[in-house]
């Protein structure tokens, strides 16, 4: 064996995250463990806990004290309890697994069973549980390729026999994803079930543990097989709602109670304490025992099609950004989800501009249709004459009340798979309960 | 400090350190709440569970475990206008309110501190649902200071910015009650090194530190805005951090006791090793030999469903008795962790039976049952079953501690300067990144403060410009110094002492001597003093006019002071009324008319004149 030469021997290594160092300036010597660094900073993770950043110019010498050397994560039995139902969890991100690494500071996921079952151990007495990764990303990132390869995952679980499918989602987005599945896979023999979480696993104030432990009530005490979506139902740790896959909605930034239920009452709300579960609606499907293959329907992942929200002062321009689009979706204003299109005055030539560009998108096959920014609400095109015009142009979505996000996901998924005169028909005709037939006279909550 | 005492803390190998912790005025921390403590009831109220999960290491932190096997809830309670959604964990910290800052770096440069180039802010775990994330935010922002002392000089190891935690409210055994209002209230802590060597230098330490911190002027005032924990040590003993000692004068007694503390419980583990003895958990359920008993707190528990448990410890006897601090023994000690974990109100040990009712053939009868030997002690419980049997856990951990010393653990301050236990002391673990929040430079525009003058300097200043110790110990720590100033700057031809006099202690003269509480504006004084400078009232008259009440400036010509032809007036009638009157007695006729309305020596001037002229 060759000898290494002795200066290289000396010369200490460049330290590396978690590793044991002392950081040398002009006056003081500091000792700690080594962090994730930034441009100008060395940051310096004090043996009391904290974190402080020091001016790398003030630097003269930086020594290795002691590598890293990883802690043993403490391995949880995890022996699949016999008997119980089985569960697949499938995780694409956000924030409901992750969980920081205390030494290094960084953020890490946890999918395995066995890391789940650390952080859930609760999970143990109610099912056996698969999970496992399909992306780790921002919600924000998701494409419509990820939807397909989502509703495969979900069909091949549900096709190998899972008892419940249960996905882990960034909450932003989940709407929609929900949305997607709910077509895509139209409808399952057993419930399959987003969840998100709007404080990270790693704190002990986070509402992961409470949306989870509840889907899981929920799919295991009930005979509910729809596309839903679970999560709390007030700021309180207490109850979570099952809210429809079509018509629900993050109505708030940071709320653990964001999602609501927009034009129709969630499914249940779920007590995961008490394991009690109140149906709100009875119009669910059951679950089916007898399995057919279930099928995806994919969506096209080049199709192009946009939202176009209405605002004061719009121009022309707006409009014909989405020429040679395959569809588009008008989220007009109230109740006819109005565009500005009629010319009132000199100020309002703009508006002739702008109808043109409409009548172009739809007679050069652009499918648009109109939803309202309101929210809550139906569609009638007939109550105005703007309603009128726009329907006279071509515009589609009268008597609708889908959210924006849902007519949005479900006029892609139909321009991937129907030619336009089934589009127009069928966007307008209630699929998998994304419109209602009428509108409750129900206390909004 | 006598020399032998001082040997003797050398000998045991004392060590203790001082965290101060002081609220300061604004805004809240991480957001724009004011802070405001409130008594009134609350707007609303939210419930919330906190739990605790493994770390990366895999191991959860002792003290956040712990909380959780208590398996409690917590109740916020808010108020629309005070708290908001940061508070109750609903939206995410804004930006670290900046003012806090000049306190921060005031107080680091007096105690000639280092700062640290970047600031960041950490998450540091805390879960008996203090705060409703989980966790405090708190960040450091300048180490390795000093101050003096007349024992030498202690180190200042780091001066943290943090969020204060919610106030508790009520606590029962399912759940815990707080207010939302105290979270958030920004916090300067200073901590020393753990080399303060006496207690009475401890208490030396903590008041230099409160003055350093009031000296910022954006300290809060009132109960419970600088609260002090105190780590003690011993050599062979443990880190004990004694926690909610609000009184200054309490620290040497806390420091001293909990020496004391550490000492009995080493001498109780050498006993215990002598003896060899231990815990052997198997745990027995005796109710059936209390069917017929007296003692009312194992009868209430056995006829609601309860059950009554008892152990052996074996080679305890005699040592569950000993006093570890005054009217505090290790069998206390072992009845404050059931009582902690699983709410236990009744814990008996064999030391102190026969006693409470339960009579020796009942006590005969649990030993037999436990077939206990001569030095063997044991421990009854009785509660609801899953209580007593969580609660006897607790118990025998801690009593398998007491073969190893001093556990390390958090300890709550008892107003006599004996403390109670109130968790194990938490993990290395517990402090990771707050994402949330941006970290922040410190740069030389933040570090350039103007220091504030010092307490101790203005006190010094009051002395020089004529007042009395007292007074200008007073003045110099009233929040109203600076309008003091104002006052002195505005009326230069009155005494200093004189308006501090007035200023500070007028209305407690009041209080005191007519039971009447005013409160006059900076306004109304000053138009006392104007009056007073100006010759227009007399000095006799001032307490008369502050409690006519405010505005002083409408009673104030009640009390002017009368011409000098007037007050000759008044005195020609009394004389004519009064001829051949003795000096004195018409001097005191005379000052009663006009008491308050001429000075005294324009009174006897003019009397005196015009009686000789008679």
């Amino acid at each position: 064996m060759s000898e290494q030469p002795e200066s290289e021997q000396k010369k200490s290594p460049v330290p590396k995250e978690g590793d044991r160092i002392q950081v040398i300036t002009a006056d003081e010597t500091l000792e700690g463990t080594l962090m994730p660094s930034e441009q100008l900073f060395v940051v310096l993770k004090l043996p009391s806990g904290y974190n402080i950043g020091i001016h790398k110019h003030r630097v003269r010498e930086i020594r290795l004290v002691k590598k890293y050397a990883p802690s043993q994560v403490v391995a949880l039995a995890s022996a699949p309890t016999a008997g119980l139902p089985k569960i697949s969890i499938l995780h694409t991100g956000g924030t409901i697994a992750s969980k920081v690494d205390y030494e290094t500071g960084g953020v890490t996921a946890k999918f395995t069973p066995e890391e789940l079952l650390a952080m859930f151990p609760e999970i143990k007495q109610m099912a056996s549980v698969t999970s496992r990764l399909v992306r780790q990303m921002w919600s924000e990132d998701i494409r419509f390729s990820h939807y397909n390869i989502l509703a495969q995952e979900v069909a091949s679980e549900i096709n190998a026999g899972a008892h419940a499918v249960i996905i882990t989602h960034g909450t932003d987005t989940l709407h929609y994803t929900s949305a997607a599945l709910a077509f895509m896979l139209q409808h399952t023999p057993v419930p399959v079930i987003l969840v998100g979480a709007q404080r990270s696993s790693d704190r002990g104030g986070s509402d992961a543990a409470l949306n989870l432990l509840s889907a899981i009530t929920f799919v295991t005490t009930t005979n509910f097989a729809d596309i839903a979506v679970c999560m709390h139902e007030t700021t309180n740790d207490e109850t979570c709602v099952i809210l429809p896959a079509t018509k629900c909605r993050k109505m708030h930034s940071s709320r653990r109670d964001a999602f609501k239920a927009v034009n129709t009452e969630p499914w249940a709300i779920v007590n995961a304490k008490t394991r009690q579960v109140r149906f709100c609606k009875t119009d669910y499907h059951h679950r089916i025992e007898q399995k057919e293959h279930v099928r995806v329907r994919s969506f096209k992942e080049d199709i192009h099609v946009g939202i176009l929200r209405m605002h004061t002062n719009m121009y022309a321009q707006e409009f014909s950004a989405y020429n040679s689009w395959e569809g588009l979706i008008l989220e007009g204003s109230g109740i006819a989800g109005n565009m500005p299109i009629n010319e009132i005055d000199e100020y309002t030539k703009e508006h002739t501009a702008i109808y043109n560009a409409l009548q172009k998108l739809t007679k050069s096959g652009t499918v648009v249709c109109v939803t309202t920014q309101t929210i809550f609400g139906s569609i009638n095109m007939n109550v105005y004459t703007t309603g009128r015009k726009m329907q006279a142009a071509g515009i589609i979505g009268n008597y609708c009340d889908m959210t924006t996000e849902t007519a949005f996901i479900k006029l892609a998924w139909l321009l991937s798979n129907y030619n336009k005169e089934e589009v127009a028909a069928l966007f307008v005709t209630n699929l998998v309960g994304e419109i209602s037939s009428r509108l409750e006279a129900a206390e909004e909550k | 400090m006598k020399q032998n005492d001082w040997l003797n803390w050398q000998n045991i190998g004392l060590k203790c350190g001082l965290e101060i912790h002081a609220q300061l005025e604004g805004k809240k921390l991480f957001c724009n709440c004011p802070t405001l403590i409130r008594d009134s009831s609350p707007h609303f109220s939210v419930k919330r569970h906190l739990r605790s999960s493994a770390g990366e290491t895999g191991h959860i932190d002792i003290a956040a475990m712990r909380e959780m096997q208590k398996e409690k809830y917590f109740i916020y309670e808010g108020y629309v206008d005070s708290t908001c959604l940061i508070e109750l964990d609903e939206e995410p910290p804004r930006q670290m309110n900046k003012t806090v800052f000049t306190a921060a770096i005031q107080a680091g440069t007096l105690l000639n501190m280092r700062f640290v180039d970047e600031l960041h802010i950490m998450r540091k775990t805390i879960v008996d649902g203090s705060n409703t994330s989980s966790f405090q935010r708190t960040a450091l922002i300048a180490q390795n200071g000093t101050i003096g002392t007349s024992e030498g000089t202690v180190t200042i190891a780091s001066i943290c910015i943090e969020e204060d935690a919610c106030r508790i409210i009520r606590s029962d055994d399912d759940s815990t009650t707080y207010s939302l209002d105290r979270l958030g209230i920004p916090l300067l802590e200073i901590a020393t090194g753990a080399d303060i060597k006496t207690p009475e230098q401890a208490l030396e330490t903590a008041e230099s530190l409160g003055m350093i911190v009031r000296s910022t002027g954006v300290a809060k005032r009132g109960l419970g805005t600088i609260r002090q924990d105190v780590n003690v040590s011993i050599r062979a003993g443990a880190r004990v951090e004694i926690k909610g000692a609000q009184e200054l004068k309490l620290i040497p007694e806390l420091v001293r006791l909990e020496a004391l503390r550490q000492q009995s419980l080493l001498t109780i583990r050498n006993s215990l090793c002598e003896r060899n003895a231990s815990v052997k958990e198997s745990v027995s359920d005796v109710t059936s030999l209390f069917t017929q008993t007296s003692c009312n707190v194992i009868r209430d528990a056995t006829q609601s469903g309860g059950i009554v448990l008892a152990t052996k410890l074996c080679g305890f006897a005699g040592l569950l008795g000993r006093e570890v601090q005054p009217k505090r023994r290790l069998g206390t000690e072992l009845s404050d962790r059931a009582k902690t974990y699983a709410g236990i109100k009744g814990l008996f040990h064999s030391d102190e039976l026969p006693g409470y009712s339960i009579l020796p053939n009942e006590v005969s009868a649990v030993k037999n049952a436990l077939s206990c030997e001569e030095h063997d002690g044991f421990i009854l419980i009785a509660a609801g079953s899953v209580r007593a049997k969580r609660g006897m856990i607790a118990a025998l951990e801690r009593a398998q501690e007491a073969l190893l010393g001093v556990p390390s653990e958090v300890r709550k301050a008892n107003s006599d300067g004996t403390t109670s236990f109130l968790r194990p002391m938490p993990g290395a673990n517990r402090m990771y990144p707050e994402t949330d929040v941006p970290t922040i430079l410190i740069t030389k525009e933040i570090l350039a403060v103007e220091l504030p003058e010092l307490l101790e300097d203005r006190e010094k200043r009051y002395v020089a410009l004529g007042l009395g110790n007292d007074l200008a110990r007073l003045a110099a720590r009233s929040e109203d110094w600076k309008e003091f100033e104002i006052l002195l700057l505005k009326f230069q031809k009155l005494k200093p002492a004189y308006v501090a006099e007035i200023y500070f202690g007028a209305a407690k003269t009041i209080e005191r001597t007519f039971k009447q509480s005013i409160n006059p504006s900076l306004e109304d004084y000053a138009d006392i003093f104007a009056a007073i400078s100006d010759e227009r009232i007399s000095k006799e008259s001032v307490l008369d006019i502050l409690r006519e009440g405010s505005p002083v400036k409408h009673v104030l010509s009640k009390y002017r002071l009368l011409s000098d032809d007037d007050i000759e007036r008044t005195i020609r009638t009394i004389l004519s009324q009064n001829k051949g009157g003795h000096y004195q007695a018409l001097i005191g006729i005379v000052m009663k008319q006009l008491r308050g309305k001429a000075s005294g020596q324009k009174v006897s001037e003019i009397l005196t004149r015009l009686n000789g002229m008679n």
